[in-house]
């Protein structure tokens, strides 16, 4: 366990030294800046549209650092063949796999963390200098807790993602495991709809192909809670629960994959 | 190392199976070209592996600095690795393929990248390990590197063990010739014993390499010469090289190919 939470350190300081601090500079910078043009908005619909955005762009942004770090933790170092010197050392293989995926995801907490703390800065100061009485008619406080609930979803959301670029970057390039995670993330937006794919066409071939990717890919809408908190709907915590469940039933399930993948392949 | 798994058979290091993870931190390895992480800086690089060798914090606090100044890796063990020449990279290899002070060490084209100073540094580096009795197993197509290095050697050719075995065993070491070197030898001289030599050349100044069969007897020839003035400048018996070793076993599994 030891190797695989060097391995872990050694992802984390380098997203960290490359990208991810840009990427935060840009979050804070669209947030305010969205912030500002807004405040000449009514007041009260600011503040429902910088939850929205602010949870909008979390999400997209944890995106980015998910699918384009992810997809580069196990094919870089092949590539660049630093995985031989490496995997000389006193680790397994899964104990790599493992490393590779915690790193990001601390990676990725570190980010929501900030991104977070921005999002409740900027709507701290909207609502600064609005009377109580109008904020009392509003759907959720401006500092509503339960923005929490739906970014620790998007958490869930992003580990999944994760696992699913990690898992392609075991045996495939860069470009194509970027495509590949790209369109898991893509249909898994629309799984709901597979479901129904019959009422819209006819062919029992394509039906049957969209019944397989429901029942295999991961149904993402599940992760969106944003609209529901914006507007001050109620999130249970078995919703939070049951969900959590199903994303580490996605994740170990394609960690396993990644394992086995990358457990059996040559280098040289 | 397990980077490339074994179509049949079965390989043991250090009694234990290659399989067995433990048992790499009894070994060293720098692979041919090496490349880490661009954003490292020397320092942290051997730190990352130090913790994966398990070593304790007080040992890599004393282990890599003295592991760095031993390869000559001064103030730059503080740079991103990404700004290091070839050659500097592979000292930061042969830092990470020793730093857990291993039994068995293997290094894949050690030699690759350096300048001449770094090669004798590396060569001094690959003795002094040697004499520690540690095992080094080093692959080169630096025939003289092996030939002054090695105790054992094994040609590889075409996939095939071409030969394998103590540098003594394999080489014939029964003399093949003489090479004598004599300067101002007389021109009748020189006529006289044209008839016994294989091979009489002319080189620089008044010199002379006079080659000679096994059986040539060189005493005589050298009481000759000198008595008929001539000083003698050097005198060797030629023995086959691992360079003609290679040749002429790499040309065997070549034929043996065809037939």
């Amino acid at each position: 366990m030891n190797a695989a939470r060097c391995v872990a350190i050694a992802v984390f300081r380098e997203s960290v030294r490359d990208k991810v601090f840009y990427n935060l500079v840009l979050f804070a910078v669209l947030l305010v800046g969205a912030s500002i043009l807004l405040g000449q908005l009514t007041a009260g619909q600011d503040v429902k549209i910088i939850k929205d955005l602010g949870l909008a762009a979390t999400s997209l942004f944890g995106l980015f650092i998910a699918i384009f770090v992810g997809i580069n933790l196990v094919s870089k170092e092949v590539e660049r063949r630093s995985v031989y010197p490496l995997l000389a050392k006193p680790i397994r293989r899964a104990e790599f796999i493992a490393g590779k995926y915690a790193g990001l995801l601390l990676t990725l907490l570190a980010n929501m963390v900030v991104m977070s703390v921005a999002i409740y800065v900027v709507l701290y100061f909207l609502a600064r200098n609005i009377p109580m009485q109008i904020q009392t008619a509003w759907d959720a406080p401006a500092l509503d807790p339960a923005l929490l609930k739906a970014i620790f979803l998007i958490y869930l959301n992003l580990a999944v993602v994760t696992a699913v670029a990690l898992f392609f970057s075991t045996y495939s390039s860069p470009m194509l495991s970027a495509i590949f995670t790209l369109g898991v993330y893509v249909v898994g937006q629309f799984n709901a709809d597979l479901k129904h794919f019959d009422r819209i066409v006819d062919s029992p071939a394509a039906i049957a192909i969209a019944r397989a990717c429901y029942y295999v890919l991961p149904d993402f809408s599940k992760f969106d809670v944003k609209l529901a908190v914006v507007h001050g709907l109620p999130v249970s915590g078995t919703y939070l629960a049951v969900t959590a469940a199903y994303a580490a039933l996605y994740v170990a399930a394609l960690l396993f994959g990644a394992v086995l993948i990358f457990s059996r392949r040559d280098f040289k | 190392m397990q980077l490339v798994f074994p179509t049949s058979g079965a390989a043991e290091i250090l009694g234990r199976p290659v399989g067995d993870v433990s048992v790499r931190r009894r070994i060293g390895y720098l692979p041919e070209n090496p490349y880490f992480y661009d954003h490292l800086t020397a320092e942290e690089l051997l730190d990352y592996y130090g913790r994966l060798f398990g070593m304790a914090a007080a040992d890599r606090r004393q282990r890599i600095p003295a592991t760095l100044d031993r390869l000559g890796i001064g103030a730059e063990r503080r740079m991103a690795l990404r700004k290091f020449s070839k050659g500097m990279l592979q000292r930061v290899g042969l830092a990470q393929a020793v730093l857990n002070d291993p039994e068995v060490i293997f290094l894949d084209e050690p030699m690759s990248g350096l300048d001449p100073l770094g090669r004798r540094d590396v060569r001094a580096l690959m003795l002094e390990l040697r004499d520690q009795g540690r095992t080094i197993f080093f692959s080169s197509h630096i025939l003289s590197d092996a030939e002054s290095l090695c105790s054992q050697v094994a040609i590889v050719a075409k996939g095939q063990l071409a030969a394998a075995g103590r540098l003594s065993d394999l080489q014939h070491f029964a003399v093949l010739g003489w090479e004598l070197v004599m300067a101002g030898v007389p021109a009748e001289a020189l006529e006289r014993i044209r008839a016994r030599a294989r091979r009489v050349q002319s080189i620089a100044g008044d010199r002379y390499v006079i080659d000679l069969p096994p059986d040539g007897k060189p005493e005589e020839m050298l009481r000759e010469l000198t008595a008929a003035g001539a000083t003698v400048v050097s005198l060797n018996p030629v023995r086959e090289t691992l360079e003609e070793l290679f040749v002429r076993r790499v040309a065997e599994v070549g034929k043996g190919a065809r037939a």
